[in-house]
């Protein structure tokens, strides 16, 4: 009887352990390499993926001491690695075993739905992983806080983030809007190819002829764009 | 915008109506407005867009 109750406190201390788990991918820099490094839980076990010296990944599965989680050490570049997920700070850290150093991660992530291998070529591309994917227009608001009345809002049109740099906003707009006009002349080899990048937490979208740049955040499932111009984009991601 | 109605199909260089022309013309302008106004990505895509279907009329 007191075994079971006991089991039955662990499990709900691991759940609730793993429900304030900091989840996301992390990146660190020691011995002059980047380490990337997603933590995440799944089926109750708390886990970290890291890149073999391959760029491969490998999986870890962490073991819970009073407020941190510990990993088992690993290798990479001839150089041995522990890794450890504080609950209580909700931080990263690494430590290496030949210098006796510890090092604290910065979180460039809190999506844990892309493959870590893809992460260390989003960074060096300037391309948030974050925003990858696709989002929902919602709506322009202006300035003072009132929507602003466009032709977009409420329409379902996405935007498209995709890996290899390129933006895309739904051609269906402007398919609707020839049409309303009585053009049918419509080939999407006309659209614009446009391109995105981030630089700290600015978007800048690019094509041939305009560059525009908008500060943006991402809250839950909504991202939010604001132009130099004080206009704010709202999105909700696409499930 | 949406009043705008293409009627006549003649035919000017780069192998556009008329009445394309005008109305591709008109989009550029209205979206160059709005995005010089709100800087809203979406806008700078149709601006851009109608834009160069302008230069590919004339």
């Amino acid at each position: 009887m007191y075994l079971k109750v006991n089991n039955i406190l662990l499990i709900l201390f691991q759940a609730i352990i793993l429900n304030i788990f900091p989840s996301g991918v992390y990146e660190g820099k020691m011995h002059s390499q980047l380490l990337f490094l997603k933590v995440y839980s799944e089926n109750d076990s708390a886990l970290l993926d890291y890149l073999n010296d391959k760029g491969r990944t490998e999986s870890l599965v962490g073991s819970l001491t009073q407020d941190s989680i510990f990993y088992d050490s690993f290798i990479r570049g001839n150089e041995k690695y522990m890794v450890k997920v504080s609950l209580k700070d909700e931080k990263v850290f690494v430590y290496s075993f030949s210098t006796n150093q510890l090092i604290e991660t910065r979180k460039i992530s809190n999506s844990i739905s892309l493959e870590l291998s893809k992460i260390p070529k989003l960074v060096e591309n300037n391309l948030d992983p974050d925003l990858i994917g696709q989002w929902i227009y919602h709506h322009l608001v202006d300035p003072n806080g009132e929507i602003y009345k466009d032709e977009f809002s409420g329409k379902g049109y996405v935007e498209t983030f995709l890996e290899n740099g390129k933006w895309i906003f739904d051609p269906r707009a402007i398919q609707d809007q020839l049409r309303s006009a009585g053009i049918k002349d419509f080939s999407y080899e006309d659209l614009p190819q446009m391109k995105w990048r981030t630089k700290n937490k600015t978007l800048i979208i690019e094509s041939v002829e305009s560059t525009s740049e908008s500060t943006y955040f991402i809250r839950n499932d909504s991202l939010f764009k604001t132009s130099k111009q004080g206009y704010t984009t709202v999105l909700v991601r696409k499930k | 915008m949406k009043e705008l109605k293409i009627e006549q199909m003649e035919k000017v260089n780069g192998g556009c109506s008329s009445d394309e022309l005008f109305a591709y013309s008109a989009f550029a302008s209205y979206y160059g407005h709005q995005y010089a106004t709100t800087g809203s990505q979406v806008y700078q895509t149709f601006w851009i867009y109608y834009t160069s279907k302008v230069f590919g009329c004339i």
